[in-house]
């Protein structure tokens, strides 16, 4: 099976990749750029993306940093998730994204796929964005105007869509620092144990007052549940400001389910997700308040 | 009996090829010139090719040829039991992937194009999936004797009075779903002309000797015109029995004077290969208070897809073994193939048993939960031993193992159970442990039908062994083991013995690599042959020494008589003088075990010489919040008759444990949407727990040095173990395959969670 | 078709090399450079048999183009064992029985040899993981792991 033909162009500068892909844009050429590749080649394998031209970005080095900038951490779109699991800046200031990147795929498809493939390609189901939403992650995008900044909540629009522009380069992704009092949690549902598209998959961080016994502040986020990655606000509310019981998780479950339902509408699989999601979202808050 | 080679952990034949990355499978091979081959396949799953236009096709660049069915010089129809597949559509389609037209050409990229160019219009047809359906009078008729492959019924005693003597009666339905071999090498082979004209072959095959005979009858030529070589093969079970890349090889090396060479993509080996039967099974059982089987009446749908394949042999085994490995006075079962327009199902590592393994299973645990008795006591109660007679009217006359089994496995029951109880940590919300068990019987090669082997040992002037087999070594290890029968007989070691395998051209027919038969059948083969040969040896090494040849032993790679090793002469010494006097030393076995035609209106016969016994148990965790179930513990133990080399044996548990994880929790092959391994998700590393293989050895008198079988045994009881593992955790049964996220996560109702 | 110039190193061979954008580095190892023993089990990256190393580190070279690692080191079964010595990883896969039908064993023994690289003395689970993406229908695994904690035995001892 041979893949389509196609141009290939590897600029050694982001300026060059956005110039690439506005020059692109502007003769109506068909670009692409390649990151990892681990989405990349099975789509072209398919037949379901016919670039005409693939812009290799994996010779930039500044793609490739991690940095704590003041009360940021700027990772560049080309860094692997096996780089998110091993860099101790992510472990130590963003280990939900660490622990989300751990269970991308395989060993070997971590060690390619980046965390700015795994963003632009806006699958429904990675692992990595339910993290970056609860980090309140930002993404720097790169165009011919020059940048623009925006939360992640607003990157995605529909599974497999984004608002960026063929002719934007995603260069940046920008966690703040969260509060040192949060405890994270990322749980992971699958059909097998490795190499497995999410069922469902979950990110929450949050801090539990022991003194007040109350929540102080809740972040949740599940993945392949939604047609687009958003925080389970009413889960959220129904946990701020309460003390650690049964009922008031039963009551948090209650809200993220419905959520849900109310954001993906009733689907062939909602009957298995819509219990499953107030289960986990409980199970996941009591694990982040047991953590300490 | 003391043995020096057999039973030993001999290191695997062709292992420091395969572990530098020097075997060559069949794409791996260098044939210059190739063309390469493509199909077109049908996009609908019921229709009539109503037109072929290959003129813009052919015009195509690179372009060679473009086969259709009225290219086929001899029969467009083939099977490995039933013929009725055509190599390309002469006028139905039957599923979405049959082929229609086959490409030649100079590179993959024109093969391509020309798949586009390719103008056929097809009619479609209403199409059927479910098989129920399709028994329905009025359901589109997929082939023109109707949509029933066949029926075979078993019928012993009177099950209405064993269901009144009854103190308890169980029916229940289970399904269980179709599934893809997943072998990892994807079919590929080449093929070219020789200058005699004979049409050679090199293939990934399971059955080299009956894809010669089918390719000849395709071609309308004589067998001897084709030669079929095995190539090294990458996993087979089952799903490399029937012809894949084989016919379109031959057919354009039949026309071409240019070697062809194909492989499949995995999207190509999923669409187009055989799958594993779905089964729909309703089991009666009744039994007595104490737990004594009374009776059994099953019916059994199986899906056999768009075309027969080995249909019929998979509707009679799940009939053959729907007791399990217990005796029942009374039985009736009726066991029917049905076409569809699905992806035709053929063999897969078991033939139904795996199957039909889940209902007889469950069933046994639900009768020993309903009468409180512990799941390896019913067993033992019901277990075959020496004298009993099957639901077939066969007496056992040897080599019962399943007792034992049931007794190596208990200690692990008792601990596995032990360890729930002791379970120290409080275990998550909704998670809960379960122990569970399961046994099995197999019967060791084709089903009531004789299924002879055949072997060669040639001994020459120099003293070179060589052992000729038609058996397709497909990764199991027949190769290691087949030599270890020569070396044991001949007194010498595995190294000193040449092998030529599988090999239409070299080797006699020895059946297929299935049914688990090539150590026991072919195994046996090979110790006639090296025991003529070695006969030979022996009547010289006595003139020799002027004493009797019963009294000659021969070992160590010397000939001595008996007590006086002092006198030893090297085996190539005495082969030379024997080849010498008499010519090349050509050791000739043959071994067809006893089998007889089952009744057709009874099933009653000889259905097999001998039987393999297993049983299992596994420790799982059930998180009922999730539906994820995970084997954490499992111990098998199988009655294998000898293990002739244990290493393989054990390779042979271990992988059928993994892959009853898959069939029992997650694989689901769905036609036209499943295309590869990320959709398509077989058990990885994390997925397979720490499994203690327990090897039984109740010895087989016709097999070699008492050998049986194991290739599928192995699987056969991790599906059920699992399911009763999950009833155990939950208090809840699962009758229908996988138990997925969904199954468990619908099973316990949330007040229990 | 347009073709662009590429060195690689492989098996620590320099090799210079004009191909095609969109030929992988699977297809360049097996076309080009004739080196077979890293094989093609799906083309989408879910099986692991056409592992080999970039730079040490095991990657899917079916997912990965050959332009992609231009200059970059590879390393593929053939290039581990030293003429007729095997590399303890090969050594231990022999002796623990942990090779079947072999189709996945070059990506799973390279796999292990990069794990071994990285961890001395890996657990049982840390082995689990490290060959989770290298799927294998005939072993069941088990043994394959036994091969794996053997040869980090052999790594931790000196040669004789």
């Amino acid at each position: 099976m041979s893949y389509p033909a196609f141009r290939y162009t590897a600029p050694r500068t982001t300026r060059e990749v956005v110039e690439t892909l506005r020059i692109a844009k502007e003769k109506g050429i068909r670009a692409n750029v390649l990151a990892g590749g681990t989405d990349l080649m099975p789509q072209l394998r398919e037949g379901t993306t016919t670039p005409e031209v693939v812009v290799d970005i994996s010779r930039i080095p500044v793609l490739k940093r991690i940095e704590r900038m003041g009360n940021e951490i700027r990772i560049g779109a080309m860094v692997t998730h096996a780089e998110l699991v091993t860099s101790e800046l992510v472990r130590e200031y963003a280990g939900v994204l660490s622990e989300a990147a751990k269970m991308v795929g395989s060993p070997q498809i971590r060690n390619l796929g980046t965390l700015g493939g795994n963003v632009v390609n806006a699958s429904p189901a990675a692992d990595t964005i339910p993290a970056l939403v609860i980090l309140e992650a930002k993404l720097v995008l790169k165009g011919p105007e020059g940048e623009r900044i925006l939360s992640v909540t607003d990157f995605f629009t529909a599974p497999y869509q984004t608002v960026i522009e063929a002719d934007e380069l995603l260069t940046d992704i920008v966690v703040p620092l969260p509060p040192p009092s949060g405890r994270a949690v990322f749980l992971k549902l699958a059909r097998r144990k490795a190499v497995a598209i999410a069922r469902m998959n979950l990110a929450c961080m949050l801090y539990y007052d022991r003194q007040k016994e109350t929540f102080e502040w809740v972040r949740l986020c599940v993945g392949s549940s939604t047609p687009r990655p958003v925080r389970m606000t009413e889960a959220e509310k129904a946990l701020i400001g309460k003390p650690f019981s049964t009922e008031v998780l039963q009551e948090a479950g209650r809200a993220a389910a419905e959520q849900m339902v109310q954001l993906s509408g009733l689907r062939s699989s909602t009957a298995y997700k819509k219990p499953v999601v107030g289960d986990l979202v409980m199970r996941a808050v009591r694990m982040a308040v047991e953590k300490g | 009996m003391i043995t020096n080679v057999v039973g030993k952990r001999i290191q695997r034949i062709g292992i420091q090829q395969k572990v530098t990355g020097k075997t060559k499978f069949a794409a791996d091979l260098d044939i210059p010139g190739a063309l390469t081959l493509r199909v077109y396949r049908s996009p609908v799953a019921h229709g009539i090719v109503r037109k072929i236009d290959t003129k813009k096709a052919e015009a195509i660049e690179g372009v060679v040829r473009i086969f259709t069915a009225k290219d086929i010089p001899g029969k467009n129809l083939y099977g490995i039991i039933n013929r009725d597949q055509t190599v390309l559509a002469d006028s139905k389609v039957r599923f979405i992937g049959d082929p229609i037209a086959l490409i030649a050409a100079e590179n993959e990229k024109s093969a391509e194009q020309a798949l586009k160019a390719l103008e056929i219009e097809i009619e479609e047809l209403p199409a059927v999936f479910d098989p129920l359906e399709a028994l329905k009078p009025d359901a589109p008729r997929i082939h023109e004797k109707g949509n029933l492959l066949f029926t075979r019924k078993i019928k012993r005693g009177d099950v209405e009075k064993g269901f009144s003597a009854s103190d308890i009666i169980l029916e229940e339905t289970y399904e269980t779903n179709m599934l893809e071999h997943a072998y990892i090498e994807p079919e590929s082979g080449i093929a070219y002309r020789e200058k005699e004209g004979r049409i050679t072959i090199l293939v990934t095959t399971q059955n080299p000797h009956a894809d010669q005979a089918q390719l000849a009858a395709i071609l309308g030529i004589g067998p001897e015109n084709v030669r079929v070589i095995q190539t090294e093969t990458g996993g087979g079970f089952g799903g490399k029995l029937d012809m894949s890349v084989q016919p379109f090889l031959a057919l354009a090396a039949y026309y071409l004077d240019r070697p062809v060479r194909m492989t499949y993509s995995r999207e190509e080996s999923f669409q187009a290969t055989a799958k594993r039967h779905p089964l729909k099974i309703r089991m009666k059982t009744g039994a007595t208070r104490e737990g004594k089987l009374m009776a059994v009446n099953a019916e059994i749908i199986a899906d056999t897809g768009a075309y027969g394949s080995y249909g019929i042999a998979v509707a009679t085994r799940a009939a053959v073994h729907a007791t399990g490995p217990y005796e029942v006075p009374n039985v009736a079962i009726e066991s029917k193939a049905v076409y569809t327009n699905n992806n035709w199902s053929g063999a897969m590592r078991g033939f139904g048993v795996p199957q039909i393994a889940v209902a007889h299973e469950s069933q046994m645990d639900k009768l020993a939960d309903s009468l409180g008795l512990d799941p390896i006591s019913i067993r033992m109660a019901n277990a075959f031993k020496v004298g009993s007679v099957t639901p077939t009217g066969q007496t056992l006359r040897a080599s019962v193992g399943i007792r034992e089994t049931l007794k190596k496995i208990r200690p692990y029951y008792e601990k596995f159970s032990r360890e729930i109880q002791e379970t120290q940590h409080p275990l998550p919300q909704g998670v809960k442990l379960g122990v569970g068990v399961a046994s099995m019987w197999y019967g060791i090669g084709n089903t009531g039908h004789p299924n002879p082997s055949s072997a060669q040992v040639e001994i020459d002037e120099t003293g070179k062994i060589t052992l000729l087999t038609g058996a397709a070594d497909i990764g199991q290890g027949s190769d290691t083991v087949l030599l270890q029968i020569a070396a044991e007989v001949l007194g010498v070691g595995t190294e000193e013995i040449l092998l030529v395998r599988a090999d239409t051209g070299l080797t006699t027919d020895a059946g297929a690599t299935s049914a688990s038969r090539q150590t026991y059948i072919s195994g046996r083969a090979v110790y006639e042959a090296a025991t003529k040969a070695k006969e030979a040896l022996l009547k010289k090494a006595a003139e020799i020494f002027n004493a009797p040849s019963s009294l000659i032993v021969c070992d160590g790679g010397y000939f001595y008589p008996q007590y006086r090793e002092y006198q030893k002469i090297p085996f190539g010494e005495v082969a030379k003088r024997a080849v010498q006097a008499d010519g090349v030393i050509r050791g000739e076995g043959t071994f067809n075990p006893e089998t007889s035609s089952l009744d057709p209106e009874t099933g009653q016969g000889i259905p097999y010489t001998t039987y393999a016994f297993a049983t299992q148990v596994s420790l799982v965790r059930v998180d009922s919040v999730t539906g994820q179930v995970s084997v954490i513990r499992a111990a098998s133990a199988h009655d294998v008759g000898k293990a002739v080399n244990p290493s393989n044996v054990e390779g042979q548990i271990f992988s059928g444990v993994a892959m009853g994880i898959g069939m029992g929790l997650f694989e689901q092959f769905f036609p036209n949407k499943t295309k590869s391994f990320d959709t398509y998700l077989i058990p990885t590393a994390l997925d397979v727990p720490e499994v203690t293989p327990i090897i039984v050895e109740d010895p087989e008198p016709t097999g070699p040095f008492g050998a049986k079988g194991v290739g599928e045994p192995a699987l056969i009881p991790t599906a059920p173990a699992i399911l009763n593992a999950i009833h155990q955790a939950t208090g809840r049964w699962v009758n229908r395959l996988p138990a997925d996220l969904e199954t468990i996560r619908g099973l316990v109702p949330p007040e229990e969670k | 078709m347009n073709r662009i110039p590429i060195t690689l190193l492989v098996n620590g061979e320099p090799y210079s090399l004009a191909v095609p954008p969109n030929k992988t580095l699977l297809e360049v190892l097996r076309d080009d450079l004739e080196l077979m023993g890293t094989r093609e089990g799906c083309g989408v990256g879910a099986c692991g048999a056409c592992t080999v190393l970039i730079d040490g580190v095991p990657a899917r070279s079916c997912l990965t183009l050959a332009v992609d690692v231009q200059g970059l080191s590879i390393t593929t079964i053939e290039g581990l064992a030293e003429g007729d010595e095997l590399h303890p990883v090969q050594e231990a896969f022999v002796e623990r029985h942990a090779i079947q039908c072999g189709y996945c064993s070059s990506g799973m023994i390279l796999t292990a040899k990069a794990l071994l690289d990285k961890k001395k003395r890996p657990t049982k689970d840390e082995i689990k993981r490290a060959i989770s993406g290298n799927i294998c229908r005939c072993t069941g695994y088990a043994k394959i792991e036994d091969a794996i904690a053997t040869a980090a035995k052999k790594l931790a001892t000196p040669s004789k």
